[in-house]
């Protein structure tokens, strides 16, 4: 329910509300959460920094849960790649060594292959999927929503009284 | 900023923290559980775990860690143990300990739940299990399965025809001597030939001494008539020398055949021996030799207890790896990765307990069945090449039943090969049961022992070197079923008779296959009793055997030494007679002729004088 109430905000905020930046940063801030590995440090400063600033979390927790899923289809590229930053780019050894003896950067689970290669990987994907996203918002408000709303999934999930009945409920907080 | 931050953000920490606040102990304790039952194998239950935050650390009131080879009983049991972590190296995601400290260490308590868990999946093992030191000990073993030993003794309650055995036996003296009889027989017909010429010889020097006695040197005036004489005494010597070298050659050969003779007269008594032990195989009777008895009988447990403590050692050396710098890459667990250590000289590892100190207690229930650990173990770390210290173990402990133990050991991956040594000494300890013989001989069990053992082992690089040393005391023999034959008979007699024994055990690699030796003075003790038991039997046995042997060949034995003795002592006599009458002549002969020579100067210088008279005359 709580998801499809999500996919329900993203495709509202799609089409009025938020400013496509918006949109376009929380979906990529919530594409590095998804990308990364859970407990670590960075994970709850970009959580932190998620919360802060003014971005669409629907968007955020969408991108969260399809990342999520590619990090664990990609699980083995990621631990390839950060094998390769870690061991095998020489001229970075000493920064990893400095690291791994530095207060509180431990914390941050650099040394682990999977982190390290899916965050490496979330940083480079950032401003691709930023800039995608700002470009796709952009377009569905101009191009797509017109035709998005005679989907009939869009239709069910727009009249869903389930939906509505959640909505009601978690309104009532304020 | 967002408007709704503290709710957001501030609320939910403060809820985290109290959470975490709530049930860190009990995550704590899962995860220390969890991790120690992964190490072992085995169960590892922690009670009463509170952490602490000033200073920071952690106690608890209680630790299990049950056996995983025995899961009723625990491989050790703590009471309260307490350490403090250095909070600095803890920012830095180090657990530095310097002092753990670990009160009533007990070992070998019961458990009152089974201490077994589940067993991983096959497929999470995907290291490879040949080459660890358990794997290539069982290989070495499993090739030293001994063969029952000679059980067949039950000819001593059958008897045995000993007049028909002896006459069925093919007795090969008997054709050896009729061979000697026949070479005697041989050389005596040589010596016969050799005899008529020495006859014909006596003859000739006979004539040479007549010759030269005919001679009468004051009878020659002249000197043609001495020189004729000197030269027909040179004809008797050339004579003389003539028959001694014939003799000389024939003595050489009738020698020949006389050490020929003595040699194979002498060999008799050799293939009467040699006769002697078949007739004994064909009769089937067994050396009264029981090595290898005892391995049968305690091997089979020995090496089940040997392959236990190898567990621990492949565990060590599995656990305690040597530090990499740059590590291979591995296939964990999707999303777990694989940690990279970076190691700086100075630095921490990411996991070092500086010292952990036990203290034994008091049997307080003093039930005196457990044993209570006292000492130290230093160093425990995930990185020798930071630390720059082996791990060292020094633990002993006692118990009012008399057990004592000592375990010391180093686990050394501060150089390049690592080297593992321990060394454990325990007295006293009373044993449930011991497994003895195999299902086909001797099967049964030693109970209320009392066992002192001790083990060293050492670990360098991929050799390995263990020795096992155990006592078994004051113990009670229980076998399953009666006695199968004599033999098994006789040993249950001698395992009853005896009341200890020790069993020594090596197992050692150089890097290629691995070798096993298993002794015992039971071998001793099992061939001293066989021997006092069946000694009389077999002796008398075997003496009538001989005797009959002996009265088969010792007619012909007799008749044959008697020739060959006979023979040689004509030979020998008669040679030293024309050896002497040889000697004699040729002096005879010499001394005419020196005699003659003598005459002859003589003559010469006479002859001169009156011819220088004469001139002065004139």
């Amino acid at each position: 329910m709580f998801w499809i109430s999500i996919v329900r905000d993203f495709f509202k905020i799609m089409r009025e509300g938020q400013t496509p930046s918006q949109i376009a940063g929380g979906f990529a801030i919530g594409s590095v959460l998804g990308l990364s590995p859970m407990l670590t440090l960075q994970g709850v400063v970009i959580w932190l920094i998620l919360l802060v600033i003014d971005v669409n979390l629907s968007a955020a927790l969408l991108s969260l849960t399809l990342f999520s899923l590619i990090a664990f289809i990609l699980d083995p590229l990621f631990h390839w790649l950060g094998y390769q930053i870690l061991v095998n780019a020489e001229t970075l050894r000493g920064f990893w060594t400095w690291m791994y003896n530095a207060p509180v950067a431990p914390l941050t689970r650099f040394n682990n292959t999977v982190v390290m290669g899916s965050f490496a990987a979330a940083l480079v994907l950032f401003l691709p999927v930023y800039a995608g996203m700002k470009r796709f918002v952009v377009a569905y408000r101009t191009h797509i929503h017109s035709r998005v709303e005679k989907w009939k999934i869009y239709q069910i999930l727009n009249r869903s009284s389930l939906v509505k009945w959640y909505q009601k409920i978690r309104d009532l907080r304020g | 900023m967002r408007k709704k931050f503290v709710y957001y953000v501030l609320i939910p920490a403060i809820v985290v923290c109290l959470v975490v606040y709530l049930f860190i102990d009990t995550w704590v304790t899962l995860g220390l559980e969890y991790a120690g039952e992964k190490a072992v194998g085995a169960k590892v239950e922690i009670e009463g775990l509170h952490v602490t935050l000033s200073p920071l650390g952690i106690r608890w009131a209680r630790l299990q860690v049950a056996n995983p080879n025995d899961p009723w009983r625990n491989i050790a049991e703590t009471r309260q143990v307490r350490f403090a972590m250095d909070a600095g190296q803890l920012l830095r995601g180090k657990y530095i300990i310097e002092t753990m400290e670990v009160n009533e260490m007990i070992l070998g308590t019961k458990r009152s739940t089974d201490g077994s868990i589940p067993k991983p999946p096959k497929a999470a093992e995907s290291h490879d299990t040949s080459a660890t030191f358990t794997a290539q000990a069982q290989v070495a073993l499993d090739k030293t399965v001994e063969k029952t030993p000679m059980t067949n003794l039950n000819f001593l309650a059958a008897g045995i025809n000993v007049d028909s055995l002896v006459k069925a036996f093919d007795i090969r003296t008997l054709g050896h001597l009729d061979s000697v009889r026949q070479q005697a027989i041989t050389a005596s017909h040589q010596w016969e030939t050799a005899n008529a010429e020495f006859e014909s010889s006596k003859k000739k020097l006979a004539d040479i001494e007549a010759g030269i006695k005919s001679i009468n040197t004051a009878q020659l005036n002249s000197l043609p008539a001495i020189t004729s004489a000197i030269s027909t005494v040179d004809n008797a010597l050339k004579g003389v020398k003539e028959v001694s070298a014939t003799f000389d050659t024939r003595k050489a050969a009738i020698q020949a055949d006389v050490s020929a003779l003595t040699a194979s007269a002498g060999a008799t008594e050799r293939i009467a021996a040699e006769d002697f032990s078949r007739l004994k195989s064909m009769a089937r009777i067994p050396n009264l030799n029981t090595a290898g008895i005892a391995r049968l009988l305690v091997g089979d447990e020995m090496y089940t207890r040997a392959l236990s403590y190898l567990h621990w050692i492949d565990f060590a050396r599995e656990h305690v790896k040597n530090y990499q710098s740059k590590p291979a890459i591995e296939k964990p667990q999707r999303m777990r990765g694989q940690d990279i250590h970076f190691s700086a000289e100075h630095a921490y590892p990411k996991f070092w307990i500086k010292k952990i100190l036990v203290s034994g207690g008091t049997d307080s229930a003093g039930t005196g069945e457990v044993i209570h650990a006292r000492g130290e173990v230093k160093n425990v770390t995930n990185d020798q090449s930071v630390t720059r210290v082996p791990m060292t173990i020094a633990l002993q402990g006692t118990e009012g039943g008399g057990r004592a133990f000592a375990l010391d050991g180093t686990i050394d991956r501060t150089k390049d090969v690592p080297y593992d040594e321990y060394s454990a000494k325990l007295d006293g300890v009373p044993l449930a049961t011991f497994a003895l013989g195999k299902s086909d001989f001797l099967s049964g069990k030693i109970t209320d022992a009392r066992m002192n053992s001790s083990v060293l082992v050492k670990v360098p690089g991929s050799s390995f070197d263990a020795r096992t040393g155990m006592v078994l005391s004051r113990f009670k023999v229980a076998f399953a079923g009666e006695p199968k034959n004599a033999l098994e008979r006789i040993i249950r007699e001698v395992l009853q008779t005896i009341n200890a024994f020790e069993v020594t055990l090596r197992l050692w690699t150089t890097g290629g296959k691995f070798d096993v030796a298993i002794a015992t003075d039971l071998d001793d003790k099992i061939a001293t009793r066989v021997q006092a038991v069946l000694g009389a039997e077999f002796t008398k046995l075997q003496n009538a055997l001989k005797s009959k042997l002996d009265a088969a060949i010792a007619g012909k034995r007799a008749d044959v030494e008697k020739l060959v003795a006979a023979w040689k002592g004509e030979v020998d006599k008669k040679l030293g007679a024309y050896q002497s009458l040889v000697t004699e002549k040729t002096a005879l002969v010499d001394g005419k002729k020196k005699e003659l020579t003598d005459r002859l100067e003589k003559e010469k210088k006479g002859k001169v004088n009156d011819l220088l008279k004469g001139i002065i005359k004139k």
